[in-house]
């Protein structure tokens, strides 16, 4: 997951209203875990609602909206 | 069998306790859950001449994220303890809901299925085949409006109707790598009493296989079980699949779950809902802070303000009773002077000073309440995440900081909302530097006397320097005890919603409930032990009793033997009353204008020679009336009609007794220790449960050490220009640093496991 660093599309470098289909989540399995406990994980359409660079991330995934905390944006890959 | 323990879970927002609490009334109990801070509730029900015991656990999203609730709750599940659990579930987001009622299914347990907020999905043109989901999950399932009483009340046939047996039939199918090693596994753990679940072993490897820390523990510890073995077949198994196992496993969870609600559920496309339409504001990038302050001061306004308007009344109506009312009692049927001063001055206004504490937490409480069933409280955390971040904590830590202005008690116990230990100890930690109500009334005492025309300005920058104060222990904590990364969060917003009066009342009730309880025992305590200690008294020699007697008090005694220690601050000998003062602020930070009041009008009463004051003669019914009356007069306070005759009277004396006793640079220099040393006792047992002993005891230490210097600092540079004491102070501060420091080196307690 690391190798194409460069050309991964994170979720934080998304703006509101993009809507993208999550690829990946780059992280261990407890980040995975509560990602899935939301309903965020591999194949989920998602919806950016707010945000922006180092602020956290409104979206809607499922018809529920969740916050993601920054840091934590760094780890979705998306595309 | 006429007996049932039913569990209730489910998904945080799921209106869980909304079922509860329609199911159990009022009569719960909030408990803790044995080690944790995780709040336990339960309560017990009689219906149709059978119990039924019900026991609320945490709301979770699954039993894999090993967060402190899902621990809780899955240790539950696995005891075997509930005969019956009720697993409520949001139909308006079913796939996501039935997630975690799928690992509920595969422990085999015996499950009913509660399907909620059925008035919410027909609004918006949800419907589903609750047939047939009966059939693709095999277990009973009710469908019902939360709010509608009737509809929950279905609940208890169903239980005494199920036969506490589980759908044993029920499993996901994985991959076929996986199966094989859970066919493979099973013999070898059928007979290790470690394993027992109710699955003969399908669950445990399940959990193994997911990497679960817990099992992968009792893995390892096992002799019988051939770990390194299972290890080697796990990689294989994941270097075939190309995932990690957990992943996988939750991918076929969800892809389960995912058929069934495609199956049963039938929705139109959504449109702009109402909650939509507000978070377009509330969370706006330029409104959304604004708005934030708005509603924080609306909050503070009602539990300071409309609070404080009745704290007259409690104070006097209970002191009617409890301390004059008892005390003439006493004297009229002859007891003995030292039970009247126990019991009377004692406990009595031990009683009383809890009891003025109940209206501002009462409406704290309520706001606080009315925030959170509203839906507000997760969109705060989001507005205040970037300035959080910066110190070390999430967002959501916010809100126990704001709490803390209105009394520290409330704030320790909502930093249970905090998902990571370590954010929960920082912000404890950090509370006790937000200015609490109690500590208010001893300011603006201060500030009128000694700064009257700038005493509003005063008593702001006392304020600002705790919140200053308070940032800068959250820099050092993060960079010394409470190393590692700002937690990771993923919050859910819930939809808003009017929220429900007898939901919140009852949710209050039950906190405020738990909080006069807890604290009116440590303050019962407390001040009898301090009255008493004022009552001992010693004249020629021989000892008496009374706090009306004549000669030098036990307290004076001691009082003047610790003076020396806060001389650097600007404490001179003969003020020791200010000494003492801080010793009962341990115990309401309030009572340190009582204490130095009373102790400087028996001074000056004795030095003065000055006629004592005439004690007017008590009458019980008066004093109920005016307590009542107080009410009236305080709105009208409120309001900014009348005078603040009440507030002044008598405080004039005071005043000039302070200005005889301070400087104005030690009167700044003692509301600063005011400000930041040890909480009282009623916060500290709170955060003693919180952060454990030792931590607990940190604190006290880290707080009443830093008000020395802070205050002597203060002092210091103003006023006494004393070089020694200004480097024994700065030699404090690096002490507590180096302190920190070195804790933070050795601690492996607080390698917080870190979510990457």
């Amino acid at each position: 997951m690391n190798a194409e660093a460069e050309k991964v599309n994170l979720l934080s470098n998304l703006k509101p209203g993009d809507k993208v289909v999550v690829k990946a989540i780059d992280g261990g399995r407890r980040l995975r875990q509560k990602l899935y406990g939301i309903g965020i994980f591999r194949g989920r359409a998602l919806t950016v609602i707010r945000g922006s660079k180092s602020h956290p991330y409104l979206v809607e995934v499922g018809g529920v909206k969740c916050v993601i905390g920054s840091g934590m944006t760094d780890k979705i890959i998306v595309e | 069998m006429n007996s049932y323990k039913i569990a209730l879970a489910g998904n945080p927002n799921c209106g869980k306790t909304t079922i509860f609490n329609q199911l159990t009334g009022s009569r719960q109990r909030i408990g803790n859950w044995p080690g944790v801070t995780v709040e336990k509730k339960e309560g017990h029900v009689k219906f149709q001449e059978k119990d039924f015991y019900f026991v609320d656990l945490p709301g979770i999203y699954s039993l894999t994220a090993d967060s402190e609730d899902e621990v809780v709750s899955r240790d539950y599940l696995l005891s075997n303890d509930a005969d019956i659990i009720l697993n409520v579930v949001d139909a308006t987001n079913l796939e996501r809901n039935l997630f975690l009622t799928t690992q509920l299914l595969e422990m085999n347990l015996p499950v009913i299925l509660v399907l909620n907020m059925k008035d919410l999905a027909q609004k918006r043109h949800i419907s589903i085949d609750v047939d047939h989901l009966k059939r693709h999950l095999g277990v009973e399932v009710l469908y019902v409006a939360g709010t509608d009483l009737s509809e929950v009340k279905e609940i208890f046939p169903a239980i005494v109707s199920s036969d506490r047996k589980p759908n044993s039939s029920f499993s996901v199918s994985y991959p076929n790598e996986i199966e094989s090693v859970i066919t493979k596994y099973i013999p070898s753990v059928v007979s290790l009493p470690e394993f027992n679940d109710n699955t003969s072993g399908r669950w445990s490897i399940l959990k193994l296989l997911e990497k679960d820390p817990l099992f992968t523990k009792k893995a390892e510890k096992s002799k019988d079980f051939p770990y390194s073995e299972f290890v080697s077949d796990l990689s294989s198994v994941e270097k075939i699949l190309k995932d990690p196992s957990d992943v996988v496993i939750s991918d076929y969870r969800y892809g389960f779950v995912h058929g069934v609600s495609r199956d049963v559920q039938k929705m139109r496309s959504a449109k702009e809902t109402f909650t939509d339409s507000i978070d377009r504001f509330v969370m706006n990038k330029f409104l959304g802070i604004p708005i934030f302050l708005g509603v924080m001061f609306l909050v503070f306004f009602v539990a300071i303000q409309i609070g404080g308007v009745f704290i007259d009344f409690f104070d006097i109506f209970m002191s009617t009773i409890f301390v004059d009312g008892l005390g003439s009692l006493l004297s009229n049927i002859g007891a003995p002077a030292w039970i009247k001063v126990l019991l009377a001055d004692g406990i009595g206004s031990g009683l009383t000073t809890v009891a003025t504490f109940i209206p501002v937490i009462f409406f704290m409480f309520l706001m606080l309440s009315i925030l959170e069933d509203s839906g507000y409280m997760a969109r705060a955390a989001f507005v205040m995440d970037r300035f959080m971040r910066w110190i070390g904590l999430p967002g959501k830590s916010f809100v126990p900081m704001l709490v803390g202005f209105g009394c520290t008690v409330p704030a320790i116990l909502s930093t249970r909302t905090l998902e990571e230990k370590r954010d929960r100890m920082m912000t404890t930690f950090m509370v006790p530097l937000m200015s609490c109500g109690a500590r208010l009334p001893v300011y603006a005492l201060f500030a009128n006397a000694f700064f009257k025309n700038h005493a509003g300005l005063i008593v702001f920058s006392i304020y600002f320097a705790g919140v200053m104060l308070a940032v800068l222990t959250g820099l050092l904590l993060k960079k010394t005890i409470f190393k590692g990364e700002v937690s990771h969060f993923v919050m859910e917003l819930p939809p808003y919603h009017t929220p429900r009066m007898k939901h919140i009342l009852l949710h209050t009730w039950m906190r405020l409930k738990t909080f006069i309880y807890r604290a009116g025992v440590v303050m019962i305590i407390a001040v009898s032990i301090l009255s008493v200690l004022n009552s001992i008294k010693f004249e020629d020699k021989k000892v008496v009793f009374g706090a009306e007697q004549q000669g030098s008090s036990l307290l004076e005694y001691a009082g003047k033997a610790v003076t020396p220690v806060f001389t650097p601050m600007g404490i001179e000998k003969d003020n020791w009353p200010a000494s003492v003062g801080f010793f009962t602020g341990v115990f309401a930070k309030e009572a340190v204008i009582a204490t130095v009041d009373s102790l400087y009008s028996q001074i000056y009463a004795s030095n003065e020679l000055a006629t004592l004051q005439e004690e007017e003669e008590f009458s019980f019914w008066g004093g109920i009336a005016e307590a009542f009356i107080a009410i009236p007069e305080g709105f009208a306070g409120l309001v900014g009609i009348g005078s603040d005759d009440s507030q002044q009277e008598g405080s004039n004396d005071l005043a000039a007794r302070l200005q005889d006793n301070f400087t104005p640079a030690s009167a700044y220099a003692y509301l600063l220790f005011i400000l930041i040393y040890f909480p009282c006792i009623a916060a500290f047992v709170v955060a003693v449960k919180q952060l454990g002993r030792l931590y607990g005891w940190l604190m006290g230490f880290y707080l009443t050490s830093t008000a020395w210097a802070v205050s002597t600092l203060f002092f210091q540079i103003a006023e006494g220009h004393n070089w020694i004491w200004i480097l024994v102070a700065l030699a404090v501060l690096g002490l507590e640093f180096l302190i920190f420091y070195l804790i933070g080196k050795k601690s492996k307690l607080f390698k917080v496991e870190e979510i990457d």
